[in-house]
């Protein structure tokens, strides 16, 4: 066998020879001398390169990046974390105010949140009422509304039906197109409405 | 991959999610994990102390600032040090240093055999201390074309693996493995010109 190649020598430093060519490789070096010489420098200087001590950090070297970090604006929290966020104040805020309010007219909290409990459930009653009213009032606009698109369903079939074939195409192509920009126009806007939400 | 490396992944995964919304002590954590490693990188490439201190500052504010960005299905540190190599590379052109681009085809003479001198070089490397060689080494690193020293650090200060390299070079495997061979022959033969 011929001399080892550099290449071969750091691919046995590396691990990356398959177990026969490590077999022939270790054969070669127990016989020849120039290789297991020219193997141990390069095993020296790869050794020493892993050993060079590492940087010495100064201690304050993260404060100053964190520093600066906190100078630019923070990324913003996801919507429903700031929705969270928000309620937990709000309900934090009502917490205290109860508390302050208690002590200071020198009310027991759980008699005080029986009264307001008695007013709330009258409050209550009365929205229901009103939601209730609301529903109805909502069911009627429904059927409305699915009566004059039944009728303006009806017109437009006996439209078509007075048309050519290729009449209804285009009528059908420019409906189309006009749905497709209102999506687009709609899509363009939400982006924009969720970008400014990233940049707040 | 590794386990290690997987979770290790996984974490900062984490570590940049909680970052992006808002959490500044998770960036803090990413910064503490990494500032090692890339110290002793840009230590190695710009070889001034203080110099080195502001070059990996200026990287981990650039990386906060592109943590939009970072896709978690990449290594964070190969992301991480991308930035690195980027920005060493416009202050090596400030400094009017010549940075050779790693995929340019190589010499087909050129294949680290003409570097190899002569191994009886390596009887006298024996006789060095492990100081003498370090002091040796520090010396042949400073001669070394900033590109090759790049992939030099990388590989046996940083201990990346060619894959690793390749993906924050955007290069093939082999190429790098090509670079990364003649970086240490070269280093070899400068270490016992030297002696």
């Amino acid at each position: 066998m011929s001399c080892l190649t550099a290449g071969r020598l750091y691919d046995y430093l590396d691990g990356a020879l398959s177990a026969p060519d490590r077999e022939d490789v270790e054969r070669h070096l127990a016989d020849c001398e120039a290789c297991r010489r020219a193997l141990d420098v390069r095993q020296k200087i790869a050794g020493a390169a892993a050993d060079l001590p590492d940087f010495e950090i100064p201690g304050d070297f993260t404060a100053r990046i964190m520093a600066q970090v906190s100078e630019r604006p923070a990324y913003a929290p996801k919507k429903a974390v700031r929705i969270f966020a928000w309620a937990t104040a709000a309900a934090a805020t009502i917490g205290s105010a109860f508390g302050v309010y208690a002590f200071w007219t020198g009310q027991g909290a759980l008699a005080l949140l029986q009264k307001w409990g008695g007013a709330f459930g009258t409050y209550l009653q009365n929205a229901a009422g009103v939601a209730i009213k609301g529903l109805k009032l909502f069911i009627l606009s429904g059927k409305i509304i699915a009566d004059v698109s039944g009728q303006v369903l009806a017109t437009l079939q006996s439209v078509a039906a007075m048309m050519g074939p290729e009449a209804r195409v285009i009528v059908a192509g420019m409906a189309l197109i006009v749905l497709f920009s209102g999506g687009m126009f709609l899509r363009r806007r939400t982006a924009v409405s969720e970008k400014i939400d990233e940049e707040e | 991959m590794t386990e290690d490396t997987k979770s290790s992944g996984s974490d900062d995964a984490k570590l940049v999610r909680r970052a992006l919304r808002g959490d500044r002590g998770a960036f803090e954590t990413i910064v503490r994990k990494y500032q090692q490693s890339m110290l002793n990188y840009v230590s190695r490439m710009v070889r001034e102390r203080e110099m080195a201190l502001d070059v990996s500052q200026e990287v981990f504010l650039r990386a906060y600032a592109a943590l939009p960005s970072y896709r978690p299905e990449y290594k964070f540190s190969t992301w991480l040090f991308r930035i690195a190599s980027n920005y060493l590379i416009d202050y090596w052109r400030k400094k009017k240093i010549v940075v050779v681009s790693l995929d340019q085809p190589v010499d087909e003479n050129d294949d680290g055999c003409t570097l190899q001198v002569a191994d009886e070089a390596a009887s006298v490397i024996r006789d060095y201390e492990r100081m003498e060689l370090r002091a040796k080494l520090d010396a042949a690193m400073d001669r070394l074309p900033v590109h090759l020293r790049e992939l030099f650090v990388w590989r046996h200060v940083n201990g990346m693996s060619y894959e690793e390299m390749a993906e924050i070079k955007k290069l093939p495997v082999g190429t790098v493995k090509n670079r990364v061979f003649q970086a240490k022959e070269m280093m070899r033969v400068l270490i016992e010109e030297s002696s």
